[in-house]
C-alpha cells in the first residue's frame, strides 16, 4: 500500500515538474493535492477492512510491544491469571473425567444396571437365581450378570481384579477382545479368561502374543483365549478389571458354589435396552418376575424390595454423588479464584489504561476509531490470558500430578489416580482456551470501554497536576469490593469445611479406633469351617502377645467393610412384621476389643455356644426401632429364618462401624459360636485391642506364622481406615483451603496494588495538602480510610453472600449445619485485618511524603 | 496556482463504475486511472486520491478487480488492476442502469 502511494505521490510529481515547477515546489503541491500520506493511508484501511488476519497479527504486533514496555506488570498479570485458569482447569479435567465421561462402548446410553431398592437403600447384587430370572424377559432388555474378585496370580504376591462374568456379559456391554475371542457355551471353554491390554503389558510386556498361554487365578489354571481393548477396564471405576472369567467358575474363587442359594445376594446385573423400551417398563417387567421368582423361592422374604433399572452410561462408582459434590464444591471455589484473579487484572488494565489516556487520545486524535481501539486493547488483553491459560494447563498438569501422588497412598488411589493421570485432553484443551477468553473479556471489556470513551481533546489538555474526582475511581473501587466479598466467601467456605473436617475426625464413633487394630486375613478357597476354626486360634495366639489386651473375631470385620444384614421376624403380638437389619458375627470379647459401651444387660460370654438358647445383643437404634418403645432386654424374635428364635440379652450405644459420615444403622450382634449353619461369616476379621500402640504387625505375623497358618494377613490400625476412609473429605478441605488462602492472597495483592496506584496518582494533591499543614497522621488516616472504605463495604457483601449460599453448601459438606457465626467472624476479621495493613503501607508512603518534591510530580 | 483547472468531483456512487470501466481495456496503475479518466472526461473528472484506493481495495476484496505487482516502462514496480469476469459483468450492469438513468435525466431537462 505504501509503495503503491508513493508511486502515485511521485507520479503527481512528476506532472508538476513537466508544467515547469521546481522539483521541491512540484513535490509539495503534489503532496498537498494528495492529502497527506498517513491519513490516506488509515482512511484506506479502514474503509477496505484489512482482512481480518492482517488486522489481527496488527493488533498483536502492537500488543506485543505495548505488553513488553512493562515487563514485570505484564508477568503479574499473566501469573495471576495462570493461578486462577490452573485451579479451574485442573478441577474440570477430574470433573471431566468423572462426572461428564461416558463409558467408551457402542452407545452407553442403552446400558441400565438393575439393582435392588428397598427403603432407600440400594443394593447393587441380587441372587444368582434371581438373575437367571431375568434372562429372556424382553421387556427388561438383554441381562448380563457379573461379580468382581481379587485372586493371587499364579500363586504371587501380585493380584488381580477378577470379573465373574456371564456369558452374554460382552455382547451386552458391547465390547470385544482385540486379539482372540470371547468364551463359548462348550464345557471346555468354563476355564478360559480374557485379560485386559494392561494385564498383557504388565505379564508378557509389549510385543509378544498373550493367547493359548495360561494363568493361575487363586490357585486354579485359567487358559487365556483373549485381550481386551487398550484402555478398556471394565465398566467399574471401583473395580478396573484385569482379567475377565466365566460366571462358572465362582466356586474357584468362593471356595463354595452360590448358584442355587437364593438368599445370597453376589450378582451385579447390567442390562442393554432396546431402541423403544424405557427403564420405566423395563421397571416394571423386572418386578413382575422378581414377584412371582420370589414366591416361588424366598417364601416369607421381605416383600418391600424392588428391582430397578438405573441407567448406567456412566462408569459405575460407590462414591460418585459424594465426589460429585466434593467437585462442584471445589470447582465454585476455583471459580471463585477466577473471578478475584479477573478483577485483579481488570483493575490493573483499569489503573493503567489511565495511565495510557494520552496515548490513547493520540491515536483518537490522529483518526483511529473507537472500535479498533478497543479491538485493541482487547487483543492485548486476549494475549495476557492466552499466555495465562497456557501457564495455568501448566499449572494444572502439576496441581493434578500432586493429587494423584496424595491419593496414591490413599484407600481410592485406583479411582482418582485414573481421574487425574491426564488431565490434558482435547475436551480440557479447548476449556481452557475458552476459560482464557472468557476471561479476556471478563476484565478487558470494561477498562477498554472506559479508556476509550473520553474526549480527546479534554484528555490532551490535562496536565496530570489536575485531581481528577473520584469517580474516575469508582470502576475500580466496585471491583474491589467484588474482589473483596468473593475472597470473604472463600474463606469461610474454607474454614466450614476444615471446620467440619475436625468435627468429624473428632466425633464419637461410639467405639474407640486408637490403639485398636484390625486384622484382615485372605481366607479365599477355605471351608467355611476351616477359616471359623483357624480365625479362632489366631485370636488366641494374638491375646497371648504381650501389650495386647484382647482380641475378637468378627464377621464383617469391625470397621468399613460391607455389612451382611438378614431379616428379623417378630414374634408375639404380629407375625407378620418383618424387616430387614444388618447383622455381625462376633466373638465375646468384641465389645471389650471395640470398646463399645454397653448400655443396658450383658455381653456375650463363652457359655452363649452352640446347643444353649441363642442370644443376641442389638445397639440403641436397633432397641428403640425394633420393640416400639418396650424395654429390649428379654425381647425375642426370630432370626434368619422362622425357627431360630433368639433373645435380646444386651443393648450397646450406637457404632459409627460403616465410616465415620454415616450414622449408624440398626445392628444386631450374633455369637459366632451359636450361629453355625445359620447365619453365613465369608470375611472373618480380627480385631486387636491393644495398650499403646506398642504391639507392631510383625509381632502378630510372627504369632499366626507360630500356627503354621498359610493365610496372608493384613494388619492396618483403624485409626488409620477411618482418615483413609475419609480421603474424599480431606481432599475436599485441602482444595477449599488452598483456594481460600490463594482468593485472600490475590484480593490483598488487589487492595494493595490498587490503592498504592491511587496514592501515586494523588502525590500532587497530597503534596499540597502537606504544603498547606495537613498533618501527617491526618494524611495518614485519609488515605488508609479512603483504601478500607470498599474493604469495608466487600466484607459485609461478603458476609451476606455467605449467609446466603449457606444452605447451597449445607447440601455438599457432610455434618455442616449452617455458617457457624464464629467462623465467619474470624473470616471477616482476617480478611479486614490484611486489608488494614496492605492500606497501611501506601498510607505511610503518602504520609511520609516530601512536599517539595510531591508536588513537582506528574 | 498553475495547471489547475476546474474540476467536478465525481458523483457519489460513480467513482466505482468509472474505476471499473477505465480498467476494462487493459490493466492499469492506479495513477494511470487517474489520468485516463482525466484525459477520456476531457480535463473534467479528477478523482481524489483519497477515495481512489480505497475504491479500489473495496473492488479488489468484492473481487471485481484483480491486481499484479508490474514493472513500468521507466522502470517501477507498480500495482496493476485488471477487470475480473465478476466485474465485466458489474461493469455492464451498472452502464446500462446509468444511461437508462442519465438519459432520462437529459430528456427531463431537455424540455423547452
Amino acid at each position: 500500500m505504501d509503495e503503491e502511494m508513493r508511486f502515485h505521490l511521485d507520479k503527481l510529481t512528476e506532472r508538476y515538474e513537466r508544467e515547469g515547477i521546481s522539483p521541491i515546489r512540484a513535490r509539495r503541491l503534489a503532496l498537498i493535492e494528495f492529502g497527506g500520506l498517513e491519513r490516506n493511508r488509515e482512511h484506506a484501511r479502514e474503509v477496505v477492512r484489512l482482512a481480518p488476519l492482517d488486522r489481527l497479527l496488527r493488533d498483536v504486533r502492537y500488543g506485543a510491544r505495548v505488553l513488553t514496555r512493562t515487563p514485570l506488570t505484564t508477568a503479574a498479570v499473566v501469573l495471576t491469571l495462570a493461578i486462577g485458569i490452573g485451579g479451574v482447569t485442573a478441577l474440570f479435567g477430574i470433573l471431566d473425567r468423572f462426572v461428564f465421561r461416558r463409558l467408551d462402548v457402542p452407545h452407553p446410553d442403552a446400558l441400565a444396571a438393575v439393582v435392588g431398592t428397598r427403603a432407600g437403600d440400594v443394593s447393587e447384587s441380587m441372587s444368582y437365581p434371581a438373575f437367571r430370572s431375568l434372562e429372556g424377559v424382553t421387556a427388561v432388555g438383554r441381562v448380563a450378570g457379573y461379580a468382581f474378585r481379587t485372586a493371587a496370580i499364579d500363586a504371587g504376591a501380585d493380584s488381580a481384579i477378577v470379573q465373574l462374568t456371564s456369558d452374554d456379559w460382552f455382547e451386552t456391554v458391547g465390547v470385544h477382545p482385540v486379539v482372540g475371542r470371547v468364551w463359548g457355551a462348550a464345557p471346555a471353554d468354563q476355564e478360559t479368561a480374557l485379560i485386559s491390554d494392561a494385564m498383557r503389558r504388565r505379564r508378557f510386556g509389549s510385543a509378544s502374543n498373550a493367547v493359548g498361554t495360561s494363568i493361575e487365578l487363586a490357585g486354579h489354571r485359567f487358559t487365556v483365549i483373549g485381550v481386551m481393548n487398550p484402555g478398556f477396564s471394565g465398566i467399574s471405576l471401583d473395580f478396573p478389571v484385569d482379567v475377565w472369567v466365566p460366571i462358572a467358575a465362582e466356586p474357584q474363587f468362593d471356595g463354595v458354589p452360590e448358584f442355587a442359594d437364593p438368599w445370597r445376594n453376589w450378582v451385579r446385573v447390567i442390562t442393554r435396552l432396546g431402541d423403544a423400551q424405557t427403564t420405566a417398563s423395563g421397571d416394571a417387567a423386572a418386578n413382575a418376575v422378581f414377584a412371582s421368582y420370589r414366591r416361588a423361592y424366598m417364601p416369607g422374604s421381605d416383600s418391600t424390595e424392588r428391582l430397578s433399572l438405573v441407567r448406567a452410561a456412566q462408569p459405575m462408582t460407590r462414591d460418585r454423588s459424594s465426589v460429585e459434590r466434593g467437585l462442584f464444591l471445589a470447582i465454585t471455589l476455583a471459580v471463585l479464584v477466577l473471578l478475584i484473579a479477573c478483577a485483579n487484572v481488570a483493575n490493573l488494565q483499569l489503573a493503567r489504561s489511565s495511565g495510557r489516556r494520552r496515548e490513547i487520545a493520540v491515536r483518537m486524535a490522529l483518526g483511529a476509531g473507537r472500535s479498533s481501539l478497543i479491538r485493541q486493547l482487547l487483543t492485548e488483553n486476549a494475549m495476557l490470558a492466552l499466555f495465562g491459560g497456557a501457564l495455568g494447563l501448566w499449572i494444572a498438569v502439576l496441581a493434578s500430578r500432586t493429587l494423584t501422588g496424595v491419593a496414591a497412598s490413599q484407600q481410592f488411589g485406583a479411582m482418582i489416580g485414573s481421574l487425574t493421570s491426564s488431565v490434558v485432553n482435547l475436551r480440557t484443551l479447548v476449556f481452557t482456551i475458552a476459560l482464557s477468553m472468557a476471561s479476556a473479556l471478563g476484565f478487558g471489556l470494561l477498562p477498554a470501554i472506559r479508556a476509550t470513551g473520553l474526549d480527546p481533546a479534554w484528555t490532551l489538555r490535562q496536565t496530570g497536576f489536575l485531581v481528577r474526582g473520584r469517580s474516575g475511581y469508582l470502576g475500580i473501587s466496585s471491583l474491589l469490593v467484588i474482589q473483596l466479598a468473593t475472597s470473604v466467601v472463600l474463606l469461610i467456605s474454607a474454614l466450614m469445611v476444615a471446620a467440619t473436617l475436625r468435627e468429624v475426625l473428632t466425633l464419637d464413633l461410639g467405639f474407640g479406633p486408637r490403639e485398636l487394630l484390625q486384622v484382615a486375613i485372605d481366607w479365599r478357597g477355605v471351608p467355611d469351617s476351616t477359616s471359623r476354626r483357624e480365625a479362632s486360634a489366631i485370636a488366641s495366639a494374638i491375646r497371648a502377645i504381650p501389650g495386647v489386651v484382647t482380641a475378637s473375631v468378627s464377621s464383617p470385620a469391625g470397621f468399613g467393610r460391607a455389612t451382611t444384614s438378614t431379616e428379623a421376624y417378630h414374634v408375639g403380638d404380629d407375625r407378620s412384621r418383618r424387616r430387614t437389619i444388618e447383622y455381625q458375627v462376633v466373638t465375646p470379647e468384641f465389645f471389650a476389643a471395640m470398646d463399645m459401651r454397653l448400655i443396658r444387660g450383658r455381653p456375650f460370654t463363652p457359655d452363649d455356644r452352640g446347643g444353649v438358647a441363642p442370644v443376641v445383643v442389638v445397639n440403641e437404634t436397633a432397641a428403640r426401632e425394633l420393640f416400639r418403645g418396650q424395654a429390649a432386654i428379654g425381647q425375642r424374635f426370630d432370626l434368619f429364618q422362622t425357627d431360630h428364635r433368639v433373645e435380646v440379652v444386651g443393648v450397646v450405644h450406637d457404632a459409627r462401624l460403616h465410616g465415620a459420615t454415616s450414622a449408624a444403622p440398626p445392628m444386631l450382634y450374633v455369637p459366632l459360636a451359636q450361629d453355625e449353619g445359620a447365619a453365613f461369616a465369608p470375611e472373618l476379621t480380627i480385631e486387636v485391642r491393644t495398650r499403646a500402640s506398642t504391639v507392631a504387625a510383625e509381632a502378630i505375623a510372627r504369632a499366626v506364622r507360630l500356627l503354621d497358618s498359610r493365610r496372608k494377613l493384613d494388619v492396618r490400625p483403624v485409626d488409620r481406615l477411618i482418615t483413609e476412609s475419609l480421603v474424599i473429605q480431606r481432599i475436599t478441605a485441602w482444595t477449599t483451603g488452598a483456594f481460600g488462602v490463594l482468593g485472600v492472597i490475590l484480593a490483598m495483592l488487589g487492595v494493595y496494588g490498587l490503592h498504592a496506584y491511587v496514592v501515586a496518582r494523588r502525590t500532587a494533591e497530597l503534596g499540597i495538602r502537606l504544603a498547606l499543614g495537613a498533618s501527617r497522621s491526618r494524611v495518614l488516616w485519609d488515605v488508609w480510610r479512603g483504601g478500607m472504605r470498599p474493604v469495608g463495604i466487600g466484607a459485609v457483601c461478603g458476609l451476606g453472600v455467605a449467609a446466603l449460599s449457606a444452605t447451597w453448601l449445607r447440601g455438599r459438606i457432610f455434618g455442616l449445619s449452617g455458617v457457624d457465626v464464629r467462623v465467619a467472624a474470624a473470616a471477616v476479621a482476617t480478611v479486614i485485618a490484611i486489608a488494614g495493613v496492605a492500606c497501611l503501607i501506601p498510607a505511610r508512603f503518602a504520609a511520609r511524603l516530601d512536599p517539595a518534591r510531591a508536588l513537582r510530580a506528574d | 496556482m498553475t495547471g489547475q483547472t476546474p474540476r467536478d468531483e465525481v458523483l457519489q456512487g460513480t467513482l466505482q463504475m468509472l474505476v471499473l470501466k477505465a480498467v476494462s481495456l487493459e490493466p492499469m496503475h492506479g495513477w494511470g486511472i487517474t489520468e485516463r479518466l482525466l484525459q477520456w472526461s476531457e480535463e473534467i473528472l479528477r478523482v481524489n486520491q483519497g477515495s481512489l484506493y480505497p475504491t479500489l481495495y473495496q473492488l479488489e476484496q468484492e473481487g471485481m478487480i484483480s491486481s499484479r505487482w508490474k514493472v513500468t516502462e521507466n522502470n517501477r514496480r507498480a500495482r496493476y488492476y485488471s477487470l475480473t469476469l465478476a466485474g465485466r459483468r458489474r461493469l455492464a450492469d451498472e452502464q446500462q442502469s446509468w444511461m437508462r438513468a442519465s438519459r432520462a435525466v437529459n430528456l427531463i431537462l431537455a424540455m423547452k
